[in-house]
């Protein structure tokens, strides 16, 4: 059976150029992602990871910009598309986004409907009851009452404004959404209905999500397959129960470890000492080493090559031993 | 960290001009006397509106009065308006803001219809109403010009008080019993401030320039008092032949209010850094 | 919306009030004897003056003298200016005109002026153009009026003799008293449409807006023009407002006959039935401009319309 790729990054590479250096993102990070597939991003703030979604959207603000790297999506080479075929073919329209943190998302001046129905009217020059229908349609399935289409952002609860935004980026039905911390902000209780939502648009829908968060548990809800980002690198790639199960970057296990779950008993959390690196100034050798507990000589001379554990799942680290 | 502060300043050469005339100001102001090459008030009247020479670099006015000696002496009346003025506008804008935000209710619905009846008035409109009540002179100018501008503080402190009276640190002062009293006057007055004290440079900005206007049209100071604006006012039916004698007084009313406002948006721009590229 | 207008009007009525207050206040408080004014050189005799202020109704208690005053006003009975027997009200209405168009012109100079500034000036943020665009104007409204105005005088009339000094009359005429109240003016305007301009550049749903595939065109006009017009054009707005009855010292240096100098002439010949109708004519103006503005400003930002703070 030939299952066609959803999305394969290959080589990435996205650098700011900011006045105070080069900062560098996203540096040389490639995954696969099957048809079907939904998969999780995880890491900690600026790792990286905004910006990796920003690319394959090819919306990184300036001063940054995609510097090598493919990004193939659907067997096509998105990257070297030119700007308005992009524009016109994929964006929005094959892959879209659900925003972190409703809160300026959506324009204050005009009512949520509007802002759904904009991408169809503006750019499919649809008429303004097909419109209106495809928005009470989109609006039902993300859990919204009908009269929230004649309502403004700021009269709607933060649970609310989200499934709008996910609604949103569904009109135009897209088969590969990104998901950049869509909880962040939210009560607890909403968190778990959002996240249902998505769960249940994944399977009726079947769109492939991809889960950008620092949320372990809510990727192991959604995602088929995980990446660990740090510091502007992919560190570790594979099936949510290998990743999970038999993580093999000392940064995963800490992760891992760091994570609370309510079912084993935990005496005391586990936390990672230090801060992040500076993307500027990029540590020699393994960018985790300065923090990481098993770090030897080799990890601070050579950056770590990539290596297949076993099917499927990849790290990049010099001593990728298991827990 | 003042040293780095310092730094930053230096790096802008409007900002560096603006502190030096500022410093200046202040510099003549007070030595005016000393510094000064000629006297303010006696003048050689066969010698009248005589155009720039070496002796006198800006000329005579119309009573034979050397016009630099005239601008130097001029800086004191000038910092005598931006003291005065802010005395009265900012103690008493500042009160009526805490009280209309912090107290509420009907005590800032009275304020508020106060702060907007005034502010149905323009600020030039107003000062010239009340200095034809008080009279003439540089003092009701002041008066007036202060008077003027109490609306302006009054409504900035207002919201700011607002805002800050959700603020997590008030309702700990409350929850300390403090009272209202010391809270808006211990608590939240130091936390707004900041923008008080820009909004100040700018009130100084406007005091000049209404003063000096509300001169122009000879409501000012008696003579022989050099005020800038006066100085134009007197100078006016001559400045087609003897223009020199009406631009270097209005120049330095314009440098000295543009240096102000400098520092003004340099302090505004050092309080709320949304100038930091994204 | 309908509940916003009715409260903000309901609001605005103590204030209305209080401008009559306030304009009476002046009145009562300018110095010198409206009788010995009328009369003149001759001092007159008790009978001719206890005559005098009761028809000038000066010898009732103040809240009722306050009371007829207000009565008055409304009536359109505004007196006759006692230099020139004028009807004030006419008068008033006459200069006024004048003034409007004064003020509605430098308005759309500085504007327009203002707004280019300040788009430029958010586009390129940082450069050199950046720099110059503040430089010129924080210069602008650095500027006394009238030294400006009495320099543009002495460049355009005196020595290029291309436009006239003073008066009012054809478009020359207006040239450079409105080019004196734009400098002024547009320093402001600019600021202001700039830090609109970058703070709704920042927000997030114009990355929103992008990422749905909207064209850079689009994206502008509806979610950044959209956002930070608002501020601007309330600030335009109440500029305007400002701009009728504070215009005095420009229409005093180009001896325009608009309102702003007829109530300064008024108060220098203690010409008080004037005085008093200009007064509070131009807080009228004001007044109803505000409310005009913060109406507009609600029908454009949803936002104000639902706040309950309406004070």
């Amino acid at each position: 059976m030939f299952q066609m790729e959803r999305l394969v990054v290959e080589n990435l590479r996205t650098y700011y150029y900011t006045p105070k250096g080069v900062v560098r993102a996203v540096d040389d990070v490639s995954f696969k992602l099957e048809e079907g597939e939904s998969m999780g991003l995880a890491g900690e703030s600026g790792c990286g990871k905004s910006t990796l979604c920003f690319s394959l959207l090819r919306l990184v603000p300036p001063p940054g910009k995609i510097v090598e790297g493919r990004i193939i999506f659907n067997g096509e080479n998105i990257t070297t598309l030119p700007e308005e075929k992009f524009r016109d073919e994929i964006r929005w329209r094959k892959i879209s986004m659900i925003f972190q943190g409703a809160l300026s998302i959506l324009n204050p001046m005009y009512k949520v409907g509007e802002q759904l129905a904009e991408p169809l009217v503006y750019r499919q020059s649809m008429s303004k009851e097909n419109a209106a229908a495809r928005v009470k349609e989109i609006l039902e399935s993300v859990g919204l009452p009908c009269d929230a289409v004649g309502r403004y952002p700021h009269e709607l609860s933060g649970g609310m404004k989200q499934r709008a935004v996910i609604g949103m980026a569904m009109i135009m039905d897209p088969s590969f959404v990104i998901a950049d911390e869509p909880t962040t902000a939210l009560d607890v209780v909403i968190q778990a209905q959002i996240f249902n939502l998505l769960k249940s648009l994944q399977q009726k829908a079947k769109i492939s999500i991809m889960l950008v968060t620092h949320d372990l548990a809510a990727i192991s809800e959604l995602a088929d397959r995980v990446g660990i980002m740090y510091a502007g690198k992919l560190v570790e790639f594979g099936f949510l129960s290998q990743v999970y199960e038999d993580p093999r970057h000392p940064y995963t296990q800490k992760l891992l470890k760091a994570t609370p779950s309510l079912r084993t008993k935990v005496d005391k959390l586990d936390f990672i000492p230090g801060t992040p690196p500076d993307l500027i100034k990029t540590p020699k050798g393994c960018r985790f080493h300065p923090r990481c507990p098993l770090a030897k000589a080799a990890c601070s001379e050579r950056e770590p090559a990539e290596v297949e554990v076993e099917r499927g799942h990849r790290v990049a680290c010099w001593l990728h031993v298991r827990r | 960290m003042t040293f780095n502060v310092l730094k930053e300043i230096m790096k802008s050469p409007m900002i560096c001009f603006a502190l030096a005339v500022m410093l200046g100001v202040f510099f003549l102001a007070a030595f005016a006397d000393f510094v000064a090459p000629y006297s303010y008030h006696e003048g050689d009247l066969w010698k009248m509106l005589e155009p720039p020479v070496l002796e006198h670099p800006l000329g005579r006015d119309q009573l034979g009065r050397d016009i630099l000696s005239r601008i130097i002496h001029g800086t004191r009346p000038l910092l005598y308006v931006i003291s005065i003025t802010l005395l009265i506008a900012v103690p008493i804008g500042i009160l009526l803001g805490l009280l209309s935000g912090y107290v509420g209710g009907l005590v800032d619905l009275t304020i508020s219809r106060v702060i907007d009846t005034l502010l149905s008035f323009p600020t030039i409109l107003l000062a010239l109403a009340i200095v034809a009540t008080l009279g003439t002179g540089l003092q009701n100018v002041v008066i007036a010009v202060g008077i003027a501008e109490v609306p302006v503080f009054a409504r900035l402190v207002r919201g700011l008080t607002l805002s800050e009276r959700e603020s997590l640190f008030v309702e700990a002062a409350r929850g300390l019993g403090a009272g209202r009293a010391r809270i808006m006057f211990r608590h939240i007055l130091p936390n707004i401030s900041g923008p008080i004290v820009v909004q100040m440079t700018f009130g100084a900005a406007t005091a000049i320039l209404w003063a000096a206007a509300l001169s122009f049209l000879g409501l000012g100071a008696q003579p022989p008092t050099p005020c800038w604006g006066m100085m134009l006012y007197e100078t006016k039916p001559y400045f087609r032949v003897a223009p020199h004698s009406m631009i270097f007084p209005g120049l330095a009313i314009f440098i000295v209010t543009f240096s102000v406002n400098v520092i003004g948006e340099a302090l505004r721009d050092y309080i709320d850094p949304k100038m930091r590229v994204r | 919306m309908i509940g916003y207008v009715i409260r903000r009007i309901l609001l605005a009525i103590p204030v209305l009030l209080g401008v009559l207050l306030l304009v009476f206040a002046i009145s009562r408080g300018l110095p010198g004897d409206p009788i010995t004014v009328i009369s003149g050189e001759f001092e007159p005799s008790p009978e001719v003056r206890r005559s005098l202020e009761r028809e000038l109704g000066l010898d009732q208690p103040l809240a009722v003298q306050f009371l007829l005053y207000c009565r008055r006003t409304f009536t359109g009975d505004w007196g006759k200016s006692i230099f020139t027997g004028e009807s004030v009200s006419s008068l008033t209405l006459h200069r006024f005109g004048a003034t409007l168009e004064l003020a509605v012109i430098s308005i759309i100079i500085a504007a327009t002026i203002g707004l280019l500034l300040g788009y430029f000036g958010a586009k390129r943020m940082g450069t050199l153009t950046d720099k110059i665009t503040r430089f010129l104007c924080t210069g602008g409204f650095s500027m006394p009026v009238f030294w400006w105005g009495l320099l543009l005088i002495l460049i355009f009339s005196v020595y290029l003799a291309i436009l006239p000094p003073m008066g009012r009359g054809g478009i020359e005429n207006l040239i450079l008293p409105s080019l004196t109240l734009a400098t002024v003016n547009f320093g402001m305007i600019a600021r202001l449409t700039r830090a609109c301009m970058l703070d709704v550049l920042t927000q997030d749903h114009v990355f929103a807006a992008r990422a749905k595939g909207l064209t850079d065109r689009t994206v502008f006009i509806r979610h950044v023009l959209r956002n930070a017009i608002v501020p601007v054009f309330t600030f335009v707005g109440l500029r305007l407002g400002l701009l009728m009855g504070g215009a005095i010292i420009t229409e005093t240096v180009f001896a325009y006959p608009g309102i702003g100098r007829m109530i300064v002439d008024a108060i220098f010949m203690r010409d008080y039935p004037v005085i008093v109708g200009g007064i509070f004519f131009v807080a009228a103006v004001v007044f109803i401009i505000n409310l005009l503005v913060d109406i507009i400003y609600a029908g454009l930002d949803p936002r104000i319309r639902f706040e309950r703070r309406a004070v």
